[in-house]
């Protein structure tokens, strides 16, 4: 947001190269890498499902969890993509 | 038994026809016999980027639908009577030919031609299907952009899909004064994103919008840079261990790039 903070006091406009911090060859490899990723993770098919498949897998040895309320997805954080799971808990185990 | 290339991209405009007509025409000079096959149906432009727009008859269409043989709807280089083209229809769309009648119109080229480059239209769609299929190898043409390189990415995914397991790369209009100011990925870095061996890097140069609008591939002009990079892409079509001229790339790179050539 400050990007675009500073974009619209410019007059709008983005100034290629003003007050740029790294090369822009630099910044298309890490935008491409990322993006691939997910492309590639979403296409997969089979790939979050299996993911699903073993994450209750291991969970429910732990918590007594709502299995169909599973949500997961792969999210774009600033600079990696997050693979993230919402299991609602019903249940946890007592220790021992 | 001939070999049959298809020149692909997703995205348009990198450079798929540009490559068609070149590496055909710097393999015909090299005293193969090539067809060009335009599968490019409603859009067509390889007979003109190939200076042949006068001379078609028949199309590819007219040819699967049985209206004309192949023999009548190739149209004979000026240049090399060794180099034909199979222009596309321009009048119909890319439902008027299905990839079994492709994979049987290309087998029947195989029969005459040492090899069949199939000029793809952009996109994934039929027209993708339609080109891609009796394909033996595939070349991914991208340009070092971000768009560029995300569609090639795609289009390597939806090649395996079709059995074309190891295509290659053809990194196009690559600029080395902007590499070297850090403003353009460098050939390493794409080969990294899309992990597929090279088959040429092109740089940009005038030349080749000069002798297209003349209809004369660069490849056959002897000092254009990048008809020197489009005639070492036919020579490693050939089979040719040839490595990257230090004037594609940065010179700093090419002992990497011998390596990654996977010689």
């Amino acid at each position: 947001m400050a990007g675009l903070r500073e974009r619209l006091s410019a007059g709008g406009f983005a100034r290629p190269g003003a007050g740029r911090r790294r090369p822009s060859r630099e910044v298309a490899r890490e935008r491409l890498r990322l993006v691939l990723f997910e492309d590639r993770a979403h296409l997969a098919a089979g790939l979050l499902p299996a993911l699903r498949r073993d994450i209750l897998e291991a969970v429910r040895h732990h918590l007594e969890v709502e299995e169909a309320a599973l949500r997961l997805e792969l999210r774009r954080e600033a600079d990696a993509v997050a693979l993230c799971a919402t299991i609602p808990v019903r249940r946890v185990a007592r220790g021992g | 038994m001939g070999l049959a290339v298809v020149v692909t991209s997703g995205k348009g405009g990198v450079g798929k026809t540009t490559t068609c007509a070149n590496v055909g025409a710097a393999l015909a000079a090299g005293g193969r016999s090539v067809a060009l096959v335009d599968a490019d149906i409603g859009l067509r432009n390889l007979d003109l980027v190939m200076g042949l727009e006068n001379r078609i008859v028949y199309d590819l269409v007219d040819v699967v639908r049985g209206q004309a043989k192949l023999r009548q709807a190739l149209i004979r280089d000026k240049r090399f009577p060794n180099l034909q083209l199979l222009p596309a229809a321009q009048t119909k769309d890319k439902t008027a030919v299905t990839p079994a009648e492709m994979r049987e119109l290309v087998a029947e080229l195989k029969a005459s031609f040492e090899y069949v480059l199939v000029d793809c239209p952009a996109g994934i769609e039929q027209g993708f299907a339609n080109a891609v299929a009796g394909a033996d190898q595939a070349i991914v043409v991208t340009t070092p952009e971000v768009a560029a390189v995300r569609d090639a990415d795609r289009i390597i995914g939806l090649l395996e899909a079709e059995g074309l397991t190891e295509p290659r790369l053809l990194l196009n209009r690559l600029r080395p004064q902007m590499v070297r100011r850090g403003d353009m990925m460098e050939i390493e870095d794409v080969l990294d994103i899309l992990a597929i061996p090279l088959i040429g890097v092109v740089p940009e140069d005038e030349s080749v919008i000069v002798t297209t609008n003349r209809g004369e591939p660069a490849a056959l002009v002897r000092d254009s840079r990048a008809g020197q990079a489009y005639r070492d892409v036919a020579r490693r079509l050939m089979g040719e261990d040839v490595p990257v001229r230090a004037a594609e790339g940065e010179a700093s790179f090419l002992g990497r790039l011998r390596r990654l050539w996977g010689t």
